[in-house]
């Protein structure tokens, strides 16, 4: 480290929920002008640690220093005051304003003793402080009609906008495409060359490695260790984080691809165009490309949640008209969204409900009028078990679960219906831990063993080329390019998906 | 607290038990088995509307046109038999085919056309009550066939007949929510609709569908309630769906929808029931009932809020 002055300190902080130690013991010291990331599996104590150096919630005991004084003792409207700032993974935009508003909210610059809004000088503020960042945004533009990662953006600027010492970033990339990341890492390093310290979360381990001075490791509400970035690699962090040895490389695949099962002519709607594609039994079929490529939108009209304009869908080569997901559904097909909390699970349901609603009116008894409920406990207790669903009973509601046993969860109401024969999986491993992570392509492999079909959607370089046995790639909405596996190679998708051939 | 809380059945049984003891301190003849008859007969209409509204909540959905519909439908049977010499049996016909229809265009409104479901019923709410002082010039329609008002006066043993009726839509109901895949459905539909609607499942029909079933109930009660009074009057149901709501809500059916119970709600009508009775009991007059009912409207959603409050704080803890 060039600079280890410390500018904030975790003492000895526990923090304990009846039942549990969301934080055991933790010190860690975070010098100024580095990024320090913080890793860990899902329920490691991250979410808890940033919680308490916000103020959102206090320590059992410990003590949080900052520029001489302990954040524990202090509000959370106080801890910002000190220059403490939290970009979280849910946004806290306010979508119907503009840029600078959101940027300025609570804030506002005005002008005759406060009467009216100071709009220049806002748009002129807000203007410099992307410019300085590096990033090419309009301030004047509505929240709501940027993408997701320009929404990123402009919560970071806001955070920065307050004068920010320590800044903490909670997943920052975890909705970013490779190209966005790079932007972001741009941005983190100015404010780390600007004395800026950065509190950095992430899954990612490509950028924790490019991006970090220190690593701190989590698990199970401990701080395992702090290490130098310079002085570990991959393997290590990963042995730290999981407690145990995980091959992080892709499970062996032993599918065989079959005859087609599914062929899509001219889909276009829901802002797509021009897409087309064959499916094989026993195929992943894998979807490149940057975010807002149009991707997700693609799967949507495929599944019928948003209508089609044009283009026809043969499934077994015959033509089927897909008006909406029930149409989808009775056809074989089978939606695992990216947006899993409020698309693809009753979040505060249980997990048997949620895995029984595909299937209930196909098992009720007395001709459909009456829910066999013991088997849908059956079925749901195989789920439970067959994919190592932690919980401690089925009655759980969904929303207590992990990431990973979410996703579970909606992969399981489709397997305990089992009439699936084509499965769309957007962004199957967002946000979800390196162990889990696995079990899911696990079970990804399993199904086509079974000669099922998988289509996957993913931002995850690494992933789409690790899983898939052909790639289509898209860009601004319109199908650009396909792949067979031979010609697989992260250059070559990244040029097609930016457009150029 | 925080259990008593978390539990809403059980407590406003507590609620209903407290409110019990002192009505029945305050005049010696309120716990009467004749006066607890009468409560259950006068609430018995508003149960059977309680039950289909709560339906209607429970996909997240709210209907103000059942007093309205109470009016409208009273009015037309009364007119059917008291001016156009019509029975009993398609006279009731009538009125339960009207009140599918009206059923119908609430959920025409709300699911295809997309008005928020206050607005939409609140709309066809003035219309209904407009229609039913229309038909009868604002007078009170008499004369109706012999014999109509002993479904409505009648009763089996000491149990009156509304009573019995009553019960049964709580049981029918009771086992739909449970038993019925339908049923399930709708409490999906309620905590997430999207969700649902990409598992497969018919949200639109799971959101129509319980307008109707909610017009088809109110259709009954107007039925049973223009039987008992055994005369039209068009402005009858004026008021009852704020009491159809408020018992719902202070039954614990969750205001946005997916979660709710119907022994919940039939605790809530008789605590309408009896605070109405009761009121009267010690001699408080009608305005004064007005004013304590509104109040329990907001108790009730008082209640609803820090009950969210609390499970939200107890889920924050669990992370």
């Amino acid at each position: 480290m060039a600079n280890s002055e410390i500018i904030l300190q975790l003492q000895n902080v526990t923090k304990q929920y009846p039942g549990v130690i969301a934080a055991n013991d933790v010190s860690i010291d975070f010098c100024k002008g580095e990024v320090h990331a913080l890793v860990g599996e899902n329920g490691a104590g991250k979410s808890t640690l940033i919680k308490l150096i916000s103020g959102a919630i206090k320590p059992t005991s410990g003590s949080i220093m900052f520029g001489g004084k302990d954040l524990t003792k202090l509000t959370t409207n106080e801890v910002r005051k000190t220059g403490i700032e939290v970009v979280y993974q849910e946004f806290n935009l306010v979508p119907d304003l503009t840029v600078y508003e959101n940027i300025f909210l609570g804030d506002f610059e005005t002008t005759h003793g406060g009467l009216m809004l100071n709009r220049k000088e806002m748009i002129k503020r807000s203007q410099a402080l992307f410019d300085s960042l590096g990033i090419n945004i309009d301030s004047t533009s509505r929240v709501s009609d940027l993408s997701v990662a320009y929404m990123q953006f402009v919560e970071i600027a806001k955070a920065i906008s307050k004068n920010a010492k320590v800044l903490i970033m909670d997943e920052p990339t975890a909705v970013l495409t490779n190209k966005d990341v790079e932007v972001l890492m741009e941005i983190v390093k100015k404010l780390r060359s600007e004395g800026v310290t950065v509190i950095y979360v992430s899954h990612r381990m490509e950028e924790i490695f490019l991006l970090s001075d220190r690593i701190t490791i989590m698990r199970d509400g401990h701080k395992i260790t702090t290490v130098n970035t310079a002085e570990t690699d991959r393997k290590e962090l990963i042995h730290h984080m999981v407690g145990r040895e995980v091959n992080e490389s892709y499970p062996e695949r032993t599918n065989e691809i079959g005859e087609e099962i599914l062929r899509v002519e001219n889909l276009s709607g829901n802002g797509i165009a021009d897409v087309n594609f064959t499916l094989h039994r026993g195929e992943i079929l894998g979807f490149g490309g940057l975010v807002g490529a149009g991707r997700t939108e693609t799967m949507e009209v495929l599944f019928g949640r948003f209508p089609k304009i044009t283009g026809k869908t043969f499934i077994h080569g015959k033509e089927v008209n897909i008006r909406n997901p029930r149409d989808a559904v009775k056809n074989g097909l089978a939606f695992v969204p990216e947006d899993r909390k409020t698309l693809g699970l009753i979040m505060d349901k249980s997990i048997l409900h949620n895995i029984s609603i595909v299937s209930l009116d196909k098992n009720a008894k007395a001709g459909g009028f009456i829910v066999d409920d013991k088997k849908m406990a059956e079925l749901t207790d195989k789920q439970i078990k067959d994919m190592a669903i932690k919980t401690p009973s089925a009655d759980q509601e969904a929303g207590n679960l992990s990431g990973g046993n979410q996703q579970k969860v909606v992969l399981g109401k489709w397997l305990a219906s089992d009439d699936a024969e084509i499965y769309i999986f957007d962004e199957p491993t967002r946000g979800i831990d390196v162990g889990a992570k696995h079990e899911i392509y696990l079970l990804m492999n399993a199904l086509t063993a079974r000669g099922k079909a998988i289509i996957m959607v993913s931002s995850e370089m690494e992933e789409l080329l690790g899983m898939s046995d052909r790639l289509i790639i898209m860009s601004e909405h319109h199908q650009v390019g396909s792949l067979e596996k031979s010609e697989f190679d992260k250059n070559r998708v990244l040029d097609i998906a930016s457009g150029d051939k | 607290m925080k259990k008593f809380l978390k539990n809403p059945v059980i407590s406003i049984y507590i609620a209903l038990l407290i409110l019990v003891v002192i009505f029945s301190l305050m005049s010696p003849t309120f716990l009467t088995v004749n006066n607890i008859l009468t409560i259950l007969k006068q609430s018995a209409p508003k149960g059977i509307m309680a039950v289909g509204a709560m339906f209607v909540m429970l996909t997240g959905g709210v209907d103000l046109s059942v007093g309205a519909e109470v009016s409208l439908l009273g009015i037309v049977m009364a007119s059917l038999m008291a001016k156009a010499g019509w029975g009993i049996l398609p006279a009731v016909l009538v009125a339960f085919v009207l009140g599918a229809v009206i059923g119908l265009i609430n959920a025409t409104l709300v699911v295809k056309v997309n008005i928020p479901p206050m607005i939409a019923t609140m709309g066809t709410s003035w219309i209904l009550q407009g229609l039913s002082y229309t038909i009868c010039g604002g007078l009170p329609v008499t004369g109706l066939v012999k014999g109509f008002s002993s479904f409505g006066q009648g009763s089996v043993g000491i149990i009156p007949i509304p009573v019995i009726v009553f019960a049964i839509v709580v049981a029918i109901g009771a086992f739909i929510l449970r038993y019925v895949p339908y049923g399930r459905h709708i409490y999906s539909v309620g905590s997430n609709a999207e969700s649902t609607r990409l598992a497969g499942i018919n949200v639109s029909f799971v959101r129509m569908s319980v307008f109707v079933i909610c017009s088809v109930l109110t259709a009954l009660a107007a039925i049973i309630t223009l039987s008992r009074v055994n005369s039209g009057q068009p402005s009858t149901g004026i008021g009852q769906e704020m009491d159809v709501l408020t018992a719902v809500v202070l039954g614990g059916t969750r205001f946005t929808g997916g979660d709710g119970k119907i022994s919940g709600v039939v605790a809530g009508i008789i605590v309408i029931g009896v605070i109405s009775n009761g009121l009267v009991m010690i001699g408080a007059g009608e305005y004064i009932q007005t004013i304590v009912k509104g109040l329990i409207l907001i108790l009730a959603l008082v209640i609803y809020t820090i009950r969210a409050r609390v499970e939200a704080s107890a889920k924050a803890r669990n992370v």
